[in-house]
């Protein structure tokens, strides 16, 4: 799986590179899109070891879910 | 940009169409069916009002503005921390969102289709796409809707017509009065903001060509959409009786497996899925661009292009770890996502609020002692 997710980010910087060459991006543009890229790489191994840190669902609940019960009496 | 402008009320109106029913018509009618029974009409009659009231203001506010996206020009309304919290909530909402579609497409399509395939390859073959129809621009997915919303609507159009026979019954008079005022209101408060999600219209604003006719399109396509989720449900309702359709897990596809066309055609499950897949593609399509949009203008990154691939990726992760299974995962939407989501939604109305707050001040006259 881990393999897969390196196979899987090293094709998605490669293709970022191919983008930016074409639209000629800033260099800034490009520090920000692979920034996102690295950062989305830990999330996906945050995902893979500790799924229940990675889930949003998570602090919505805690934050909404008093609110909902007060609205819609759930 | 190329696209500016080039969004014709058509096209709106027949995304605001697919956008409605493609999703609620899989996922929402089975547990409305469960919560309210032969009340879940009124439920989503109310709802289809309510939620596409709540997204028409920030639409008209943003079409004043004919030139410029609210992602810029937001900025110098409620001033730049504020406009870049908005941005942040309101993008990780449209890729959450994106995420949840996605999820329970896969719940629903590799159990019933691609038995024993990982759903994680089910999931980045859908959103891959997806994502390089957002490479596109949001426009895209307004032509890719110009192109099948008639098929599908007259598909649907049509499908009532397959169970006539199976109308004539008692049923019937249970959907004139009102069984649980409580009930219906909860029902309801989870459906407006499934059409409260419309209120992404006003994030994109420039696209649209002709803006008189934005707001009509916008209310067409969404009563149009109701008015196919609300037959579906009916014919559920009428069909399976309301405890049945409540314990099915997608009555919808159930109910199509009654579809045939004689001999000719005994069971047309892989034909009406096939059509249902555009429109849930086009929803899910626009919302992850819409996202996407969103995020590079949070950024503050001229061309969204290079950002689709790693967002997508984020989407395709935040799906497979929104929960464990099908009822964890209805389990969370029940709790907390209607509430979240109106919250968000209700966002955009930050800047009409302020720029109306504003106005009030400038035009206040001065204090004599001034």
């Amino acid at each position: 799986m881990l393999i897969l997710l390196a196979i899987g980010f090293a094709l998605i910087a490669s293709y970022q590179a191919a983008l930016h060459r074409r639209g000629r991006t800033s260099g800034r543009d490009r520090a920000v899109a692979y920034v996102l890229s690295g950062l989305t790489f830990v999330y996906g191994l945050v995902c893979r070891f500790a799924p229940g840190w990675a889930n949003p669902f998570v602090p919505i609940r805690f934050v909404f879910e008093p609110v909902q019960r007060l609205i819609a009496g759930n | 940009m190329k696209q500016e402008g080039t969004v014709t009320a058509l096209q709106t109106g027949g995304l605001t169409f697919l956008f409605v029913f493609s999703t609620t018509l899989a996922y929402l009618i089975g547990p409305l069916a469960k919560e309210a029974g032969s009340d879940g009409w009124i439920c989503i009659v109310l709802g289809a009002v309510a939620g596409t009231a709540l997204a028409i203001p920030p639409l008209s506010f943003a079409l004043r503005r004919p030139t410029a996206y609210l992602g810029s020009f937001g900025e110098r309304i409620v001033g730049k921390p504020v406009h870049k919290c908005i941005l942040f909530l309101t993008s990780t909402f449209y890729l959450h969102l994106a995420a949840y579609i996605l999820r329970e497409f896969t719940d629903f399509f590799v159990p019933s289709f691609l038995k024993e395939t990982p759903p994680v390859a089910v999931a980045i073959l859908v959103l891959t796409a997806a994502a390089f129809l957002a490479q596109v621009g949001v426009s895209g997915s307004f032509r890719f809707a110009q192109g099948c919303f008639l098929v599908i609507g007259l598909f649907f159009l049509l499908k009532p017509l397959f169970f006539v026979p199976y109308l004539d019954t008692p049923i019937w008079r249970e959907f004139a009065r009102i069984h649980d005022w409580k009930t219906l209101w909860k029902q309801t408060y989870g459906i407006i903001p499934w059409y409260g999600e419309l209120t992404m219209l006003a994030y994109i604003a420039p696209l649209f060509a002709s803006r008189r006719k934005i707001r009509a399109a916008v209310w067409i396509g969404s009563m149009a959409g109701t008015y196919i989720l609300l037959t579906e449900f009916l014919l559920i309702v009428l069909f399976f009786g309301p405890k049945l359709a409540g314990a099915l897990s997608y009555p919808a596809l159930d109910l199509t497996g009654f579809v045939h066309l004689g001999d000719f055609l005994r069971n047309m499950n892989a034909l009406i899925v096939s059509i249902w897949f555009m429109g849930y593609f086009v929803k899910l399509s626009v919302v992850f661009a819409v996202g996407t949009l969103l995020f590079s203008e949070m950024l503050g990154v001229r061309d969204p292009k290079p950002l689709t691939a790693p967002l997508g990726a984020l989407v395709v992760c935040f799906s497979l770890v929104l929960a464990r299974n099908p009822v964890e995962l209805a389990g969370y939407f029940d709790a907390s996502w209607a509430t979240y989501a109106l919250a968000v939604e209700g966002l955009a109305y930050v800047y009409p609020l302020v720029s109306w707050a504003r106005g009030r001040a400038g035009r206040r006259p001065a204090s004599p002692s001034a």
